[in-house]
């Protein structure tokens, strides 16, 4: 398949921190439609790849494309940085993020969160963005919080609303950073609940998760990680299933 | 109850505050006073938020400077920032022949620049400290989707800054009111230059500076008041339901 019809495609990342190699070689590719689960414990380098992603980490080598448009980088002082930050804007527009700590703007009402960027940053009329903004909180269950604060929401609410905050982008992939981290027990269900339907209706989507069983259930693809190079990857039913790497088999413990 | 009355009675006959010419010259000073601070105050703030912002910045040629202006400003007394606006410019030569002579013939020109250099400063460092305080997951999430350190700055940080700066800014303005008061030693007549004028005259002195104390309470209640209800408003998204 040509590059430009996959939305998402990374090849070779290499991302230190002080000399400190923590991504050494990843790639991935997300066709339309795929849900690629990045899991491996702390410190494996699975966030750090998510946020390479959409350039909120400058990988120090490798390739981003999206959709056929590939990043540019330039190298100054030493330094490998983007040749063209409106380029990266315009990528980063098109690639949501949810947070672990959903980092809803404090200021700003429910509504007024979702429908920021499409007015501040895609330049869509205020009108148009508060009706779609209407029915996506209606999707995600909070309509008749549209006017909290987010101080006033809880964890799952909140993190809920930063979901419907992402889709309002119409993005053409969506990067979950551990969505369910912050969460109380009883709270992550109906964020998973919400991330579920946005898989069935062929979202494209790449998350950073500890939920084994959402890894499972709802990728196409599942990538373990660890200290920052891909130690096994392939189908879900083969990864839980049928675990060939030592190590994911005691990542995943006794229960797969 | 009769007897008290009538021992306040000749106090209250012959004082020196509720005749009609005293009463014109407090209002007169009010007046002074109300205008010098909400001048240096709109002045100093319009100063305060670029400032602030250069403050942020990583870039010492930028941040450098303004560091020392506040510092410079913040760790000199008041008074003596107005004497050398108000006498220091005076004993510049020729200055009395120069486009600048407006400036030292009136004293309500350096008391000014002295004033909006001072509450530049202050607010300078209170608005640097909320925008340093913005949570770093709120910018994060602006440049995550695609916003530009601009467009952030001015839909993010900002707005969310200033709301947190309310407070502190409102000491601010509270303590601009009171510091206004040496603008008196350099011939203004505003609120503390008539209680003097009134106590020279009379030669007594409670009665003047008591009441203009009151005056100074009573303005700054209302400052108070009008900031617990800015915060009121813009700071109820701190409030949990």
């Amino acid at each position: 398949m040509a590059d430009n019809a996959i939305p998402l495609v990374v090849r070779d990342l290499h991302k230190s921190f002080n000399d400190n190699p923590v991504l050494e070689g990843l790639s991935l590719e997300a066709h339309e439609g795929d849900v690629i689960s990045l899991i491996g414990a702390s410190g494996s380098g699975k966030s750090t790849f998510l946020r390479c992603m959409n350039l909120l980490e400058i990988p120090n080598a490798g390739d981003i494309v999206v959709h056929g448009e590939s990043v540019k980088f330039k190298t100054r002082r030493g330094e490998r940085e983007p040749a063209d930050w409106k380029q990266v804007e315009r990528i980063r527009a098109r690639l949501s993020m949810v947070f672990q700590g959903f980092n809803l703007w404090a200021h700003m009402t429910l509504i007024g969160n979702v429908i920021e960027a499409p007015v501040h940053v895609l330049g869509k009329s205020k009108k148009e963005a508060r009706e779609h903004a209407m029915a996506l909180l209606e999707r995600v269950g909070l309509a008749d919080r549209a006017d909290y604060f987010p101080a006033q929401l809880s964890g799952g609410q909140q993190q809920r609303g930063a979901i419907a905050r992402a889709l309002a982008m119409d993005p053409e992939v969506m990067l979950f950073d551990e969505p369910t981290s912050a969460l109380d027990p009883e709270l992550v269900g109906d964020v998973l609940k919400v991330m579920r339907e946005l898989a069935d209706e062929g979202r494209t989507m790449v998350v950073v998760t500890h939920e084994m069983d959402f890894a499972r259930d709802v990728s196409s693809q599942v990538i373990y990680l660890h200290q920052g190079r891909v130690e096994e990857a392939g189908k879900p039913e083969d990864v839980f299933g049928n675990p060939s790497s030592e190590r994911l088999k005691q990542f995943l413990g006794p229960r797969f | 109850m009769e007897h008290w009355l009538a021992q306040v009675a000749p106090f209250l006959s012959h004082n020196t505050i509720f005749t009609p010419a005293t009463l014109a010259a407090y209002w007169g000073g009010m007046v002074t006073t109300v205008q010098l601070v909400f001048i240096s105050l709109v002045i100093g703030i319009v100063l305060a938020i670029p400032l602030a912002i250069g403050r942020a910045s990583h870039r010492v040629w930028i941040s450098g400077p303004i560091w020392f202006y506040t510092y410079v400003f913040r760790g000199t007394p008041l008074l003596i920032q107005l004497y050398i606006a108000y006498y220091g410019f005076a004993f510049i030569p020729g200055v009395q022949q120069s486009w600048f002579a407006f400036f030292i013939n009136n004293a309500l020109y350096p008391a000014l620049l002295s004033f909006v250099l001072n509450t530049g400063a202050y607010t300078t460092e209170i608005f640097y400290g909320a925008i340093r305080a913005t949570p770093r997951g709120e910018l994060e999430a602006a440049r995550a989707y695609g916003m530009s350190s601009f467009t952030a700055y001015r839909r993010i940080v900002l707005p969310s800054a200033l709301r947190r700066a309310l407070p502190a800014y409102g000491n601010e303005v509270i303590f601009m009111l009171h510091a206004s008061a040496i603008a008196s030693a350099v011939t203004i007549t505003d609120m503390t230059g008539v209680a003097y004028n009134v106590y020279a005259e009379f030669y007594s002195p409670f009665p003047p500076f008591i009441f203009v104390a009151c005056l100074y309470m009573a303005l700054s209640f209302g400052i108070q008041g009008v900031f617990r209800l800015a915060e009121k408003r813009l700071l109820r998204h701190l409030k949990p339901a």
